[in-house]
């Protein structure tokens, strides 16, 4: 059931900047749906025209079958939280919390339960007398989740609220948020440019780029099958390899090559039509780091190790290959070192192709 | 070694910076205080007091002949006559008048008796009506109340406008970008740079146009002058310093803009319009030069004291106005120091 409507959603600064460029989006109720992207690609902008605090300057958002676009903020009955916290630091932590409620002029006796529940929830019940100046950083963010959280909205939208806190407390703020999303069941839209965070929370991640869509799926469709270059560059730590190959139909089996690679096989050209037709032309090929296993010297696709970069559970190693430099990555710590000769051999099953001047994928 | 050498010399240092420039402020304002508290009598005497005195040392003597009698005030060592008279309504005047000392006259006779009675003058103590000139010039002297009234209303109205006019021109500056906006900040800086004198001088036509000569409103309209600016520039400032997203979280949550603006904004914004309210009050409260142009029978509380320091030739009764006109300047700085604190010492918003 769709809950959020997006359609053609534009936004066009008056100095000419077009933030958002036509975004189309159904969410579902419940979902938890993360924008990622680089800064300036209109996540946030998108997330405030949600809210309010920026007008659309074309489309519209339909929230329960109700147009909001005009409407404003306070009518649209939604919470969210700020990258600041934006708590309020004139008001004790028990003032911030209920500043909405006693807007909604709700009874006394009902807003003290209510205050002292979501405080509880979050960990702050003893604090509820402090100013935020009396309290941590972490802590004022939990003050900020309350205050949504009292406010019981089905919508509940999120600026970028774990980029103020220290990496420790990220992750468990992380799991906090997803817990409080569980119980809450409201449908939740969460802007972050962090990738982890976003596969770690996301039902659905909306890439963006340039105020435009460029992928929306499940962190298994966004990492794995990646609807363009674009996002295939973004996202993985380190991200995919890319290098032009030209591609070649051999006895019905489509063939990846480079001067300096092996031919790789993509499989038969039955099976991928799109690829098919692109056969005697040059594409991208994005190589996760994951995908390519290191052998000995005098292998296929020779390549020298240049750096070391050991992470305890896997190793990066950056190697020289093709004329420029790749990032693999190796499970555990195989114990090679910087300047040993090597050969690479890539799962072409699990390779991505991509069309160099659309960025679409083949 | 150096490191305790030099913390000994710059201790040194500010101490003595501080006692110098304490003592520059503090001496002649206790000096000023002292006088205010002086007789005629001891105004003139040379060297002055350094603290105000409560009563006289006093002797009374008779002078077998003529019947007078003559009274005498211990000055250094010594007694000293400063009055011979034989009637005794004729000393209280004196007392009164001279002395700030308030006696009856039946008072006096006895003085007289006890001076027949005994041997050579007879020591006697006269208590000092300590805040007569006060008295004098609040209760006395005429229209010192309506004058401390005037002073007040034009303060409460400078205050009034600065704050409706720059307050607003300030929350512009912070929170909007338009065109001309830095040249609109400067031009606000410019207004500053008028002396009051020439920009009262014009506008007493339009004053009296506008039926408003000779009131306090119209004093307040050109003490507002300069005031909106420096408001201006103090409270954009502040409103700078608050974060947009305070503000919007507010109206995401359920409020209004004016609710915004009165739940948020201005309670955060509070040290910066005390701040900016004391400038206004003590630009409208100090001036006389502006009254005196502005104003003809409804004259402010300095002006008046301006006249007074000009109509007589013993500065206490001035001084005791003076005094008057530094109480609610300290008492308003007093009150409103722990806001100042806040937003120059930087309490982070």
């Amino acid at each position: 059931m769709i809950h959020l409507n997006l359609e053609k959603l534009s936004k066009k600064y008056p100095g000419g900047v077009q933030a958002v460029r036509d975004l189309d989006l159904e969410i579902a109720r419940g979902e938890f749906i993360v924008f990622l992207g680089p800064s300036g690609c209109g996540k946030t902008t998108t997330l405030r025209m949600i809210a309010g605090l920026e007008q659309a300057s074309g489309g519209s958002i339909v929230l329960d079958g109700r147009d909001i676009t005009d409407l404003a903020p306070r009518d649209r009955n939604v919470s969210m939280i700020f990258q600041s916290y934006a708590v309020w630091p004139h008001m004790t932590v028990a003032e911030n919390i209920s500043y909405p409620l006693r807007l909604r002029k709700k009874r006394k006796d009902e807003i003290a339960a209510k205050v002292e529940h979501v405080a509880a929830v979050c960990g702050i019940g003893e604090y509820l007398g402090r100013y935020p100046a009396q309290l941590s950083g972490g802590q004022r963010q939990r003050v900020a989740v309350a205050r949504a959280l009292a406010v019981e909205s089905s919508l509940s939208l999120m600026d970028e609220p774990l980029s103020n806190l220290d990496a420790k407390l990220r992750v468990s703020v992380r799991t906090f948020l997803k817990e409080i999303h569980r119980e809450s069941g409201a449908t939740t839209i969460f802007v972050t440019h962090d990738q982890s965070e976003a596969m770690a929370l996301a039902d659905r991640i909306v890439v963006m780029n340039g105020g435009s869509v460029e992928q929306v799926g499940t962190t298994r469709d966004i990492y794995n099958r990646c609807g363009s270059l674009f996002v295939a560059q973004f996202m993985g730590t380190p991200p995919a390899n890319i290098v032009d190959v030209s591609l070649e139909s051999v006895g019905g089996r489509i063939l990846a090559t480079a001067p300096g690679l092996a031919p790789l096989d993509l499989g038969p050209a039955k099976a991928s039509p799109e690829m098919a037709a692109f056969a005697g032309r040059s594409a991208c090929l994005a190589v996760r780091p994951e995908i390519i296993a290191l052998g000995p010297a005098g292998g296929l696709n020779p390549a020298t190790i240049s750096l070391v970069e050991p992470q305890g559970a896997y190793t990066i190693f950056v190697v020289e290959v093709l004329g420029g430099e790749w990032k693999i990555m190796v499970e555990g710590d195989p114990g090679i070192e910087a300047g040993r000769a090597v050969s690479l051999s890539i799962d072409a099953s699990r390779a991505m192709l991509f069309d160099r001047e659309t960025g679409k994928r083949l | 070694m150096s490191g305790l050498k030099g913390g000994v010399v710059s201790k040194a240092l500010f101490w003595l910076t501080l006692a110098a420039v304490g003592g520059m402020v503090l001496l002649p304002i206790l000096y000023f205080a002292t006088i205010s508290f002086a007789s005629n009598y001891e105004a003139y005497q040379f060297p002055a007091r350094p603290l105000p005195s409560l009563s006289y040392r006093a002797a009374i003597r008779g002078n077998p002949g003529d019947g007078t009698y003559t009274l005498l005030l211990k000055k250094g060592g010594e007694f000293e006559a400063v009055k011979t008279t034989a009637d005794p309504l004729d000393l209280a005047l004196y007392c009164k008048s001279q002395l700030n000392v308030i006696v009856a006259e039946a008072r006096v006779r006895e003085y007289f008796r006890l001076a027949d009675g005994s041997e050579g003058p007879a020591e006697i103590r006269l208590r000092k009506s300590f805040f007569r000139n006060y008295v004098i010039f609040f209760i006395l002297a005429d229209g010192t109340m309506a004058a401390l009234g005037n002073s007040l209303k034009a303060a409460g109205w400078t205050i009034l406008i600065s704050l409706a006019l720059g307050g607003t021109a300030g929350y512009v500056l912070a929170r909007f970008r338009f065109r001309g906006r830095r040249a609109f900040g400067s031009a606000l800086l410019l207004v500053r740079m008028f002396p009051a004198v020439s920009l009262s001088l014009p506008l007493v036509v339009y004053i009296m146009k506008m039926n408003l000569y000779d009131t306090p409103l119209s004093l307040a309209i050109v003490y507002s002058v300069p005031n909106i600016a420096l408001t201006a520039w103090i409270t954009s400032s502040i409103f700078k310093g608050i974060g947009v997203e305070l503000e919007e979280a507010a109206m995401v949550f359920g409020a209004t803009r004016l609710r915004t603006l009165a739940t948020i904004t201005l309670p955060l914004a509070f040290p910066a319009i005390v701040a900016s309210s004391l400038y206004a009050f003590l630009a409208a409260w100090n001036d006389s030069i502006t009254a005196l142009i502005m104003t003809n029978e409804h004259p402010t509380l300095a002006l008046l004291v301006y006249r007074t320091v000009g109509s007589s030739t013993i500065p206490n009764l001035p001084a005791a106005g003076a005094i008057v006109l530094l109480i609610p300047s300290l008492v308003f700085t007093f009150i409103i120091k722990d806001y100042i604190n806040q937003l120059w010492g930087g309490a982070k918003i």
